[in-house]
């Protein structure tokens, strides 16, 4: 027969050896005030609550160290604690920022797919949606033609000119198309160009988004039965893809006029613009007629669709010192990963 | 003659607690066509929230709320979003996007839901500008207008359209002396052509010239949604 000491006893002993949440509870439990708090401010809430698993996790270390004293060996079992423990908050680390960059390409892949879904519907289409195309049209294309011209021009006077003067001197001129169009057409200009759209229209999608999101706009778009998808994110991923192209297609030509002047200028190259346009192209293979376009269609594509989330994902708490380098450096990559996939295939 | 079918009917509903800020209670509220509906509520964020559950912009837990006899929980795109366009608000925040023009952020919900011919929506926004003591269609950007004049731009979105429902959170708080009397007017000629209307409001004086016109006073507060009788306050 157990008597009541005992009963007691077993029962300390029992609480002894489980992790007593409750207790813990008690001691970080959210007040009243935080919880209206917290309905003005979710993400204060968030932050509150993430703060005490934190703290409550802590508790729970120093409860299993003071278990481990009650063990065979306490020093290696406290060891044995201490290193699952760091191991643990290091999977931790690396599972946060994996998911992080992982999550934002996933965003990317998944708003692609509707934005590519929904532009098939054609009311879709409606005039506010048709509105903004046409207005990030005109200023991406319109905004981003002097920076291409003029980027363009530069690379022509310092890549081509040079590849032409010096594969004149070594005997290889025969090989100057085919290295034009590896370098600029396929290599250089889809990111210069992804660069001068980035920076110039991009991060103002991630400044404009991320106003809309933050000053409460993306909400009265959804009460007035307006869907900011749609309006917003379809359109200008459309507008980017096309004036991508058109840009690009723009700094290709000039780059190669300009690097073609110079050099016949200088005398290194005695044929006329036609033939020397002429045999850019016949150097291209048939593949390059459909990568190159690709490759400004879709980083086009992409860092329309880029910024418009990385702006639209923007909470209350974040302001331009920190979201617009974040919008920057996930275009950039976009437009790197976009040109390496393509290099690695072809 | 306006046809008495239920406009908007909030049934049992008990929103999520996560996803909105109002009290964890259920709601009831029939809004019958040319009902007036002036809602006290101190807290700004809870009507929001409350304009926001009769937009079926909120999930809720039980109960259900009916928008032109259609379930608001079981509609799916984009016949949501048209119904939603039959909306006329005020929002208190929000309200303008200043990468448009002011004449785009007022043309906006109709050049979205309606195919309807420009220079026809101009003329009808036009109008609606005069009534509301604009000199015209503002076309200078919502950061460049005073807060008064955005005020009756709101106001002129609000009725633009003529839609089924109108849903004013604080219209006239801060521009009684202004606007009271357009508004009013507006509000009025909303009424008799069948729209449904609730209001959200500080102050019941401000409502003091429109009581007979007022169907339902009510308080939303942390109890939730309750009548507050008939208005009387000594003006």
């Amino acid at each position: 027969m157990i008597n009541s000491s005992n009963n007691k006893n077993l029962t300390s002993d029992r609480n002894d050896k489980t992790f007593n949440k409750t207790e813990l509870n008690d001691q970080n439990v959210i007040s009243s005030t935080q919880v209206q708090e917290a309905v003005k401010n979710p993400d204060k809430f968030v932050e509150l609550v993430n703060r005490q698993e934190a703290e409550l996790n802590q508790n729970y270390l120093s409860w299993r160290l003071k278990q481990a004293d009650k063990a065979s060996f306490p020093f290696f079992k406290k060891m044995e604690i201490i290193v699952v423990w760091s191991f643990l908050s290091f999977i931790h680390f690396i599972g946060k920022s994996v998911r992080s960059y992982c999550g934002f390409l996933l965003d990317v892949l998944g708003a692609s797919y509707g934005v590519i879904i929904e532009s098939f519907f054609l009311y879709n289409w409606r005039r506010t949606t048709r509105y903004e195309f046409v207005r990030i049209l005109g200023q991406s294309l319109g905004g981003g033609l002097f920076s291409t011209v003029f980027t363009a021009s530069l690379t022509g006077l310092a890549v081509v000119s040079q590849a032409v003067y010096w594969l004149g001197l070594t005997g290889l001129s025969k090989m100057t198309a085919p290295i034009l169009v590896t370098v600029i057409l396929r290599e250089l200009s889809p990111i210069f160009v992804g660069m001068i759209l980035l920076g110039r229209n991009g991060i103002l999608s991630v400044a404009e988004c991320s106003l809309l999101a933050t000053g409460g706009q993306l909400r009265t778009y959804n009460s007035i039965g307006i869907d900011p998808f749609v309006t917003i994110v379809l359109p200008r991923a459309w507008a980017f893809t096309v004036s991508s192209f058109a840009l690009g297609m723009i700094f290709g030509t000039v780059s190669l006029f300009t690097g073609y002047l110079v050099t016949f200028i200088l005398g290194s190259i005695k044929t006329s613009i036609w033939s020397f346009y002429s045999d850019i192209l016949f150097s291209m293979a048939a593949w390059d007629y459909v990568t190159i376009p690709l490759k400004f269609l879709i980083s086009g594509f992409l860092i329309g669709i880029g910024s418009c989330i990385t702006g639209m994902n923007a909470k209350e708490y974040d302001d331009p010192s920190t979201l617009l380098p974040k919008g920057f450096t996930r275009g950039i990559m976009l437009i790197m990963v976009v040109n390496v996939l393509f290099t690695l295939d072809f | 003659m306006i046809e008495r079918t239920t406009l908007l009917e909030i049934q049992d509903a008990m929103p999520l607690f996560e996803e909105s800020n109002l009290p964890p209670c259920t709601f009831n509220l029939k809004v019958m066509p040319g009902d007036c509906i002036i809602i006290e509520c101190r807290d700004t964020v809870t009507s929001s929230a409350f304009a926001d559950l009769c937009s079926g912009m909120i999930p809720l837990e039980t109960g259900a709320v009916y928008f032109n006899n259609l379930d608001w929980g079981k509609l799916k795109e984009p016949r949501l979003s048209a119904l939603r366009g039959r909306i006329g608000r005020i929002t208190q925040k929000g309200s303008w996007i200043d990468m448009y023009p002011m004449s785009i952020n007022i043309l906006l919900p109709l050049l979205h839901h309606t195919k309807l011919d420009l220079k026809d929506i101009t003329s009808e926004a036009m109008e609606l500008c005069y009534d509301f003591d604009l000199p015209g269609i503002p076309i200078d950007s919502p950061r460049h207008l005073s807060s008064i004049d955005l005020a009756r731009a709101a106001c002129v979105r609000a009725f633009l359209g003529q839609p089924d429902l109108l849903l004013f959170e604080y219209p006239l708080e801060n521009y009684a002396a202004e606007l009271s009397v357009p508004f009013m007017t507006m509000l009025n000629n909303a009424q008799n052509r069948g729209a449904g209307i609730i209001c959200f409001t500080r102050q019941l004086s401000i409502w003091s010239n429109y009581r007979q016109n007022v169907t339902q006073w009510m308080n939303l507060q942390e109890r939730g949604l309750t009548v507050s009788g008939s208005y009387n306050v000594d003006v």
